[in-house]
């Protein structure tokens, strides 16, 4: 039984009705004095301790993700590599894309085309793909520099690689369990782990989130709960999300 | 926020602090925790700026320090600056005498260090998981220890730049493995090298 259920059972009817009704104000109250005094910041205990918000509505960090590729969604077509499914490159690529594969680093991906690490990734073809969405992925590989060296190899010379990587973020205690959660960059080691293998005037990083956005993404706290502005605001010194594209 | 946990750790391991010590930046955490346990103190730095620096050397290459000089090596929050991790390693693991031990710290969530940043550079943030494997490719896997600390409270306090004292005694003792604020490794160099090609 879940807490929710648990209390269902303990607490008659009219109790419960009156908690529910009292659940928005309290909650407001509680936004509202969020962030100023450390009153509210003191708990041990993160507000959404379950996910990285995704029970709440949608993650800061996809927001700033999306907002990228929404930008770059031009270079979204031809042959597309995207990571563990398709739907960011539907989302962005649409009618431009000809062909999607789905890279996963295990065979148990029903979604996956090419089963491969791309740390080694010896069996993906060189020369390949217009375009790479790797998103989220590259924290996931203990040999980075060698996952970055495969993809500037598979892409067709001219295509376009769209990066992103956490620069604040807590633990994913699955991914920990399968020993996949090794980094967390700054947009210096992005950029140079790129600047490595694709030439310089090719590669742009940019990085986004705020104090606010970083503390609210720990706490599992979901877009819905901020304002836009909230989100918007860039500060260079609280790095949450890393962009990056580089072209070969 | 962070010194919190790295001085909570040196002193769980204080008795590693002793004979020939390697700190970097300055020698304060030598003295602190190894006391009269010290024989000789050297500070390695990056540039020559440092008046304090014995030892002016980049640890990712680091061929002028001499091989099986110390019995311990204090290397708290340098990794985070050093892009060339593995080859910073296998310097430490070079430099250590037969037996010595480093103690190591890193970041795991912390806000951009912009003095560094525009200095070394700010490479870094580590896991559990990332910092235990660097070592270990190294150092023999037995002789290697990790440990994280840090909660939800002890990660937004660091972020929005409170100290210690704003916060309640007790606070930080907390551990949640989901926020892994600072991590600490303790890695210790076999007395006797390990047999070529085994």
């Amino acid at each position: 039984m879940t807490p929710k259920e648990v209390l269902k059972t303990i607490l008659p009817s009219p109790t419960r009705q009156w908690l529910s009704k009292q659940q928005l104000p309290i909650e407001r109250a509680r936004r509202r004095f969020w962030g100023g005094d450390l009153g509210s910041l003191r708990r041990m205990a993160p507000a959404n301790a379950y996910d990285y918000g995704e029970s709440r509505g949608q993650c800061i960090d996809r927001y700033y993700i999306e907002s990228f590729l929404a930008l770059h969604s031009g270079d979204v077509k031809g042959h597309v590599l995207d990571f563990a499914d398709e739907s960011c490159t539907r989302k962005f690529g649409g009618a431009k894309v000809t062909r999607v594969d789905v890279l996963h680093h295990t065979a148990e991906s029903p979604k996956a085309t090419i089963v491969a690490d791309l740390a080694c990734g010896d069996q993906i073809p060189s020369g390949t793909f217009d375009c790479i969405l790797c998103t989220q992925v590259l924290h996931c590989i203990y040999d980075c520099a060698a996952a970055v060296r495969t993809l500037h190899r598979i892409l067709k010379p001219g295509g376009v690689v769209l990066v992103t990587g956490p620069g604040i973020q807590k633990i994913d205690s699955i991914d920990m369990e399968n020993g996949e959660e090794f980094w967390r960059f700054t947009s210096l080691s992005l950029r140079r782990l790129f600047e490595e293998v694709f030439p310089k005037n090719q590669v742009e990083v940019n990085t986004y989130g705020n104090v606010f956005a970083a503390v609210a993404f720990l706490h599992g706290f979901a877009v819905e709960d901020l304002r836009r502005e909230d989100l918007e605001c860039h500060d260079p010194d609280y790095e949450v999300s890393i962009s990056l594209r580089a072209v070969k | 926020m962070d010194r919190y946990f790295i001085e909570k750790f040196l002193a769980e391991n204080a008795a590693d602090v002793r004979g020939h010590v390697l700190d970097f930046g300055d020698d304060s955490y030598a003295r602190q925790f190894g006391g009269a346990k010290l024989t000789q103190v050297d500070v390695l730095h990056l540039t020559a700026d440092n008046p304090r620096a014995t030892i002016v050397a980049d640890l990712s290459d680091g061929g002028q320090i001499p091989s099986d000089t110390f019995d311990c090596v204090l290397c708290t929050q340098v990794l985070l600056l050093v892009y060339n991790l593995q080859a910073a390693i296998r310097t430490l693991y070079r430099i250590l005498r037969p037996g010595g031990v480093v103690l190591v710290t890193a970041p795991g969530i912390q806000k951009i260090s912009r003095d560094d940043m525009e200095t070394s550079g700010d490479y870094w943030r580590f896991t559990s998981l990332s910092l235990r494997r660097l070592f270990e490719e190294v150092f023999p896997k037995d002789h290697v220890e990790v440990k994280a600390y840090g909660s939800v409270l002890a990660a937004v306090a660091f972020l929005h730049g409170l100290a210690v004292e704003d916060l309640r005694r007790g606070d930080l003792e907390y551990h949640d493995s989901n926020y892994e604020v600072s991590i600490a490794l303790r890695a210790v160099k076999p007395e006797m090298a390990p047999v070529e090609g085994h």
